[in-house]
């Protein structure tokens, strides 16, 4: 087992093999050895660390994700997220990011793609306005460039 | 730089991740111009990440006005493109535009991948004549004479498509024509993994290729990995009659052939190719019906090299019904139509004793295919003696008893070259009720009410 220790100083106990679908605690597991003192998670806390364990117990089983990616195919991605995965991170908007940075900060790929593709599935088919409402972000084009960025997308509206 | 709200969690995120974010909305299934516009057009960070992200702008959905299109390939240098056209909609003039954007904007020489939905041959003329040095997938489908969609371009003639492509394909790995009006095995695609092949569903006025080609076709390419054939003749069908015919090859070997697809038609003359082809081990087959052909019209042929080999078959007879009325629809559809019969069912599995995984959707069959799959003792020689999965789906005219008594027959292992079935599904068949769903992953030993699972 291997106890992990969040910013808001609270420990968790998981077993090794779920623990190690994050990479930054693999490798860290690999330079110090086995050891008794937990492992300091400076950037995560335990709200999203609980989280985060839910989703690498749910997923410790899963086969290895190929590495090498062959260079001639195309980008070709999809947003498709499986059922059991769609209901994890039915969360609200702040836990959603912070599991996103979280996956990020854990180097755990499949999680951080989960969040990606669910924030890129919120964006797709919205208006910019639509896009600054749903996350609160503010227009911060002078009238001039919001003039100019019109005119470059004029054809588009109607599509 | 942070220019968005301070409250926007988005400020949370470093650049790398909303790009990230950014590239899968991009690069996922669907036309993308909608969010490829609004992006940049919400706030300056978004503005800045998006047109700092290059790979973001490598697919283009076409058609798109000029200036942007040229606006787009600039922001894309240097990657290679994943170009989709669909002409749907659009006028001969608007095709003559495309046309023109595409090669004014030199994107056939960093095309990656092309698509193009509709009336391809509309690019032949002088788009699709320059070296295709980095092109590696290509799914196109051409307009024939008895398509009813209103084509505003002329069609092109064989000798085009063969320059269209002959000299060019060699690098290709993914190649999916539709409607596909020239004899494809003049095609020089060595190099190809995937190959999908429809035939326009009347062959009259085009060159057939005839089973000899086709073979010493397929024994050129090593390296495939799958076989998509889909209303396919040879030229040695007449009237839908086979005239005699020899082939001057041994068995092809294709040691990379994993998955084969057949659709409609093509079943009927499977018996021209198929004991012919030998895939690697563990392949897998698909056989789709389709809907509008007639049991007599389907031949499962005696083809040992190839069936030896396969660990998977899936049949599908009416194809993807969702809808439960479809599905009961099924009891009362002739008995000559949409079906596999169950001899040629026989037929297949007696041919596949390393058979894995049996899949059956939208088919009729009786307990007397149930029966054969049943296991009776060590010393008898049952079907399939390696099945271990098997799902059926929206079939009808067999027995829930049949059924059990075949799944707790097989629930163990009963001789030294025989498996466990380990796993059985069986879903929305009309006489069974649509709230029958059985499933079960193992212990198959144990009482079956258990593992009768009431939606």
């Amino acid at each position: 087992m291997i106890n992990l220790t969040t910013s808001d100083n609270e420990t968790f106990t998981v077993d090794k093999k779920v623990a190690e679908k994050s990479v930054l605690i693999k490798n860290m597991l690999e330079d110090v050895g086995e050891s008794d003192q937990a492992i300091p998670l400076p950037n995560v806390t335990a709200s999203v660390l609980k989280k985060v364990l839910e989703w690498c117990e749910h997923h410790k089983d899963d086969p290895a994700p190929p590495e090498n990616e062959d260079k001639d195919d195309t980008r070709k991605r999809t947003t498709d997220i499986s059922e059991w995965d769609q209901k994890f991170i039915a969360v609200d908007q702040e836990m959603l990011f912070e599991i996103i940075l979280a996956a990020n900060y854990l180097d755990i790929k499949a999680l951080l793609d989960v969040g990606c593709k669910t924030v890129a599935n919120m964006i797709k088919g919205k208006t910019p306005e639509e896009i600054r409402k749903l996350f609160n972000i503010v227009n911060d084009f002078t009238p001039e460039e919001e003039a100019q960025i019109k005119k470059e997308n004029e054809w588009a509206e109607d599509r | 730089m942070t220019t968005s709200s301070p409250f926007s969690l988005f400020d949370k995120l470093p650049p790398e991740l909303v790009a990230e974010i950014f590239d899968f909305g991009v690069h996922s299934p669907g036309r993308n111009t909608g969010f490829l516009c609004s992006l940049p057009a919400v706030c300056r960070r978004f503005r800045d990440i998006a047109l700092a992200t290059s790979t973001l702008w490598t697919r283009l959905c076409l058609p798109i006005p000029f200036p942007t299109l040229e606006e787009w390939v600039r922001r894309g240098k240097p990657h290679l493109l994943d170009v989709e056209i669909d002409p749907d909609g659009l006028s001969g003039e608007d095709l003559t535009d495309l046309r023109r954007n595409l090669r004014d904007c030199d994107i056939m020489f960093r095309c990656r991948s092309l698509t193009v939905d509709k009336c391809a041959h509309f690019l032949v003329p002088d788009v699709l004549c320059v070296p295709w040095s980095n092109l590696r997938s290509l799914e196109v489908e051409f307009c024939t004479f008895d398509d009813d969609y209103e084509c505003q371009t002329p069609l092109f003639d064989d000798e085009w498509a063969i320059d269209l492509l002959g000299g060019h394909a060699e690098k290709i790995r993914e190649l999916r024509l539709r409607e596909v009006a020239f004899d494809w095995t003049r095609l020089s695609i060595r190099d190809v993994r995937v190959l999908d092949i429809t035939l326009p569903s009347a062959t009259w006025s085009m060159e057939l290729p005839t089973v000899q080609q086709f073979l010493d076709t397929l024994a050129t390419l090593q390296h495939l990995q799958v076989l998509s054939l889909d209303n396919w003749t040879f030229s040695e069908t007449v009237n839908g009659v086979h005239v005699p015919f020899k082939i001057k090859r041994d068995v092809v070997h294709m040691t990379n052939l994993r998955k084969v697809t057949f659709y409609g038609p093509t079943i009927h003359h499977l018996r021209l190719f198929l004991p012919f082809i030998e895939p690697a081990s563990k392949c897998e087959v698909h056989i789709h019906v389709g809907r509008f052909h007639l049991a007599e019209d389907i031949d499962i042929p005696l083809a040992p090299a190839f069936f030896s080999q396969v660990h998977s078959v899936s049949f599908y007879g009416l194809g993807n019904m969702a809808d439960w009325d479809e599905v009961t629809a099924l009891i009362s559809v002739p008995d000559d139509f949409f079906i596999i019969r169950e001899s040629d069912l026989l037929r297949t599995l007696r041919q596949t004793p390393s058979l894995r995984f049996l899949n059956i959707e939208a088919l009729r069959f009786s307990d007397g295919l149930l029966r054969q799959l049943t296991a009776r003792s060590e010393q008898s020689e049952a079907m399939v003696p390696q099945l271990e999965g098997l799902r059926i789906a929206r079939c009808h005219r067999f027995s829930e008893d049949a059924l059990k008594h075949m799944i707790q027959s097989r629930a163990e292992s009963w001789g030294a070259d025989t498996a466990q079935l380990r796993c059985v599904v069986v879903e929305w068949c009309p006489e069974l009720g649509r709230s029958y769903v059985l499933k079960h992953g193992e212990n198959l030993g144990e009482n079956l009410e258990c593992v009768r699972d009431h939606e």
